[in-house]
C-alpha cells in the first residue's frame, strides 16, 4: 500500500498538471531587433522558426519575419504572439539587434525588458545596427548570411581578430552595474548593394539566397547610463583588446609599411597581456606590457639578412600606437570600456577608494606605460630569407 | 510506518545535512545593501568558526551528560522538556515551511510563471512527507545519493565557467573597514540552521566522532558556499545585483559542450535539494512532535507536522524567507548553545549539591 501511495505521488510529480505547450504551438525567436521610432514608440522585428508543416521546401523549420509597433515590449510581443497565433519563445534567441537611434536615446528600458525575461539566457548577444535594426531581420529573409546565426559568425569573427568587444547581455550590464565601467557594445552595419540577378534567387537547400549586401562590423559604441555617447572604430576596438583583458582575440592581421617600400602582412597572436596597476602623485598609473607574436605571410622578395628584427620592431610600434590612441579615446576621455577600475581596486587601491564616484576623471589624468615586444615567428610553409 | 529509531553513519548525516544547507545559498538573494562577494568570502570561513564555537556546549554535553538532546532536556523536569521539544519542533516546522514556500516562489518565478504557489508546496508536503515517514535510514541513505549527484553537478558546472573567471573582480576584502566583514559573517552564521538538525539527529549516530562530525557539515558547507560566491563574484560580477536567483543565473551562463546550459540541470538539483530539506525538517519536527505527544506513530506525527508547515508555508508573504535574518541566529544560539548549556549548568549544580 505504501509502495502504491509513493508511485501516485511520483506521477502525480511526474506527469505535469502544469499546462504544456506543443512545439508546433510556439514560434521559436532567434532573434530580435529593436527600434525607436521618431514618435517614441518601439518598433520589434522579431526572426521567428516555426514548426514545420511539410509545406517548406526542405522540410525543416520556416523562417519569417514578424514586424509589430507599440509603446512597449511586453505588448508588442503579446501582439505577435496573438496575430501569428502562436506563442513567442524567447528561450532560443540568440540575438538581440538595436537599432541606433534607440541605442543613442536610451537603450536600458528595453533591454531591462529581455534581462526580466527569464527565458532569455544572460549570455545572448546583443548589437547595434547603425540604422534600422529591423532592416537587418528583414534581410535576412532574403540572405542566409544575414540570419541569426550568419550575424552571430560575423561578430564572432570580429571578436576573434578583435574588431569587436565581448557583445553580451550580461556584460553590458555587469558594467551598467558597476561603479566605474562603462558598457560597450558592437556596432554593425549593413551595406546595400544591387545584387547580381542570377545570386539573388534561393539557393538549392530551400533556405533564402546569398546577396551582394555586406555586413560588417564598425567598430564599439561606448554607453553612458543607457545612452551610446561614443562610438570607437575597429582599430580603436582592437586597441583595447590588445590589453587582454577581453581575452576573446585570437589571430589578427597586422601589416606594416617598409621603409625601403612594400608591406610586411602578419597574423599576428596575443601571446600574453600584462596590465598593472600603481600609484603615482595621488592618481592611477597603469604599465602594460605585451608580448606579440606575428607569423609573417607577404613581404616584398628583396629583403636582406635582419628583416625580422626589422619587421617585429615596425610591429612594436604599430601596436603601441593603437594601444595609446584607443586609451586617449577612452580612458583619456574618462571612459573605462576595460574596467581598468577593477586593478586599480586590486593592485592600488588607494588611488580608487573614494574616488568611486569620479572615476572617470581620475582616469581622464592617468598615466599609461606601454611596452611591446614583438616576435616574428616562422610557419611551417615559409623558407628562412637569410640563407 | 516504521516507527523504530534505526542507525544511521556519521558520513551519511554529514552528506545529507549539507546537501540540505545548500538549499539556503540556492535562495540567496544579492541587493545593494548586502555585502559583496570578496567579503562573504572571508566571512563565510569566519562564521563557520563562530558556528564550531556555538556547538561547543552542545558537543560537551554529549561527552559529559548522555547523547540525546532531548531527552536531556527531560532531566529539567518536564515544564522544560516540554518546552525545548515545543522550541525544536517549532524551529524545524518553520523550516521545513521557509523550504517550500521558497521552492514554489523558485518554481513559480524561474520555471512555471502561470503556476500556482499551492500546486508546489502541497506536492513537495506530500513528497517529502511520504520520505520522512519511511524513518531516519532511508531519509539519509537518501540524503547521501542527493550529495553524491549535487558534488557532480557542481563540479561539472565549475568547470564550465572557468573560461568565464574574472579574477580581477576579487579586492581586499576589508578595504571598506570591518563593519561589512562584521555584518556578513552574521548573516552566513544564521544561515547554518541545519546544526538544529544536528543536534536533534547525533544520538541516531551513536557515539563517539562528534567532533568530527560538526567539523565535517561545518567545512563542507563551507566549501560549497566559497565555491559558489567565488564563481558569481568572478564570473557574474556586478550583474548579479540584477538577478533573483544568482545560482540560477550562473548555471545559464555555464555551457558545457555536450551537454548546453546547465540551468535545466540546476532546476532538478533545487528540487532534489528542497525536497531533501523539507523531508529533514518534517523528519526532525516529527521527533519533537513525538517526544510530546507520547506514541504517535511517526507517520501520524509527520502528516501533522506537514499540514502545520503547508499552513505556515502559504502564509510566508511573497514566499520569500530570509535565512540569514538576526532573529535566525538568536533562535540558533538559543537551540544549539542555550539548552545543552542549561543541561551542563543544572549537571554542575547538582553534582555540587551532592558533593564528593
Amino acid at each position: 500500500m505504501r509502495r502504491l501511495w509513493g508511485v501516485l505521488l511520483a506521477v502525480l510529480a511526474l506527469s505535469g498538471c502544469i499546462p504544456t505547450v506543443s512545439l508546433n504551438d510556439r514560434a521559436m525567436i532567434r532573434a530580435v531587433a529593436v527600434d525607436l521610432l521618431e514618435d517614441g514608440r518601439y518598433q520589434v522585428t522579431l526572426q521567428v522558426n516555426e514548426a514545420a508543416d511539410g509545406s517548406s521546401e526542405n522540410g525543416g523549420p520556416e523562417q519569417t519575419a514578424l514586424t509589430e509597433t507599440g509603446r512597449d515590449l511586453t505588448e508588442l510581443l503579446s501582439r505577435a504572439s496573438v496575430s501569428r497565433g502562436k506563442q513567442m519563445f524567447l528561450g532560443s534567441a540568440r540575438l538581440i539587434l538595436v537599432g541606433e537611434r534607440l541605442a543613442r536615446e536610451d537603450l536600458l528600458p528595453a533591454l531591462r525588458f529581455f534581462n526580466a525575461t527569464q527565458q532569455v539566457a544572460p549570455t545572448i548577444a546583443v548589437a547595434v545596427v547603425q540604422g534600422e535594426a529591423g532592416e537587418l531581420i528583414h534581410a535576412g529573409e532574403e540572405a542566409g548570411q544575414f540570419s541569426a546565426d550568419g550575424v552571430l559568425d560575423v561578430l564572432h569573427k570580429a571578436q576573434e581578430a578583435g574588431y569587436a568587444p565581448a557583445s553580451r547581455m550580461l556584460d553590458f550590464f555587469a558594467q551598467e552595474q558597476s561603479q566605474g565601467g562603462a558598457p560597450q557594445l558592437a556596432v554593425l552595419e549593413l551595406e546595400r548593394h544591387e545584387p547580381p540577378p542570377e545570386a539573388a534567387q534561393p539557393d538549392q537547400r530551400g533556405g533564402a539566397g546569398r546577396t551582394a549586401d555586406k555586413l560588417r562590423v564598425a567598430g564599439s559604441g561606448l554607453f553612458r547610463a543607457g545612452r551610446m555617447e561614443a562610438v570607437l572604430t575597429p582599430a580603436q576596438t582592437r586597441g583595447l583588446q590588445w590589453l587582454g583583458l577581453d581575452g576573446r582575440m585570437e589571430a589578427t592581421p597586422l601589416s606594416v609599411e617598409l621603409p625601403p617600400g612594400g608591406l610586411a602582412a602578419a597574423n599576428a597572436y596575443l601571446q600574453r597581456a600584462t596590465v598593472r596597476a600603481g600609484e603615482a602623485g595621488g592618481l592611477p598609473e597603469f604599465s602594460i606590457r605585451l608580448q606579440v607574436r606575428a607569423a609573417v605571410l607577404e613581404l616584398p622578395e628583396d629583403l636582406g639578412p635582419g628583416w625580422e628584427e626589422q619587421v617585429a620592431a615596425l610591429q612594436e610600434r604599430a601596436v603601441r600606437r593603437e594601444v595609446e590612441e584607443a586609451l586617449a579615446a577612452t580612458a583619456g576621455q574618462g571612459w573605462d570600456p576595460c574596467e581598468l577600475y577593477q586593478l586599480a581596486r586590486q593592485q592600488a587601491p588607494g588611488c580608487y577608494w573614494g574616488h568611486q564616484e569620479d572615476w572617470g576623471e581620475q582616469l581622464a589624468r592617468a598615466r599609461f606605460r606601454v611596452e611591446v615586444d614583438c616576435q616574428v615567428i616562422h610557419t611551417g610553409g615559409a623558407a628562412r630569407r637569410d640563407q | 510506518m516504521g516507527t523504530e529509531p534505526r542507525r544511521i553513519s556519521g558520513p551519511q548525516l554529514v552528506a545529507a545535512l549539507s546537501a540540505s544547507q545548500v538549499f539556503t545559498l540556492f535562495t540567496y538573494v544579492p541587493s545593494r545593501q548586502s555585502a559583496p562577494g570578496q567579503v562573504t568570502l572571508l566571512a563565510i570561513p569566519l562564521s563557520a568558526a563562530a558556528c564550531c564555537l556555538l556547538a561547543a556546549p552542545l558537543l560537551r554535553m554529549r561527552r559529559t551528560c548522555g547523547p540525546d538532546l532531548l531527552a536531556e532536556c527531560g532531566r529539567l523536569g518536564r515544564p522544560f522538556a516540554g518546552a525545548a521539544a515545543l522550541l525544536l519542533g517549532l524551529f524545524c516546522l518553520l523550516q521545513a515551511a521557509g523550504g517550500c514556500a521558497h521552492f514554489a516562489f523558485f518554481m513559480t518565478s524561474s520555471v512555471y510563471q502561470t503556476a500556482s504557489r499551492w500546486l508546489f508546496i502541497c506536492v513537495l508536503l506530500a513528497v517529502g512527507g511520504y520520505a520522512a515517514s519511511l524513518g531516519a535510514e532511508a531519509v539519509f541513505r537518501a540524503g547521501s545519493l542527493l550529495f553524491a549527484f549535487l558534488l557532480a553537478v557542481v563540479v561539472l558546472m565549475l568547470a564550465a565557467l572557468l573560461p568565464e573567471l574574472h579574477l580581477r573582480q576579487l579586492y581586499n576584502p576589508l578595504a571598506q573597514g570591518w563593519e561589512p566583514l562584521a555584518r556578513s559573517t552574521v548573516r552566513s552564521a544564521a544561515q547554518n540552521a541545519e546544526l538544529v538538525l544536528l543536534a536533534l539527529l547525533l544520538p541516531r549516530c551513536g557515539p563517539g566522532r562528534d567532533g568530527w562530525r560538526l567539523a565535517g557539515l561545518l567545512g563542507v558547507t563551507a566549501l560549497f558556499y566559497e565555491l559558489f560566491t567565488f564563481a558569481t563574484l568572478t564570473v557574474l560580477g556586478d550583474y548579479a545585483r540584477l538577478r533573483l536567483f544568482p545560482l540560477h543565473t550562473l548555471a545559464t551562463v555555464a555551457e558545457a559542450s555536450v551537454l548546453g546550459r546547465m540551468d535545466l540541470l540546476h532546476i532538478v538539483l533545487w528540487s532534489a535539494v528542497g525536497f531533501l530539506r523539507v523531508t529533514l525538517y518534517l523528519y526532525g519536527a516529527a521527533v519533537c512532535l513525538r517526544r510530546l505527544a507520547g506514541r504517535l506513530p511517526l507517520g501520524a506525527a509527520v502528516a501533522v507536522c506537514a499540514l502545520g508547515a503547508g499552513a505556515c508555508a502559504l502564509a510566508i508573504p511573497r514566499g520569500v524567507w530570509d535565512a540569514g535574518s538576526p532573529a535566525a541566529l538568536v533562535a540558533l544560539a538559543l537551540l544549539v548553545a542555550g539548552l545543552p548549556l542549561a543541561v551542563l549548568v543544572k549537571k554542575r549544580l547538582s553534582e555540587r549539591r551532592e558533593g564528593p
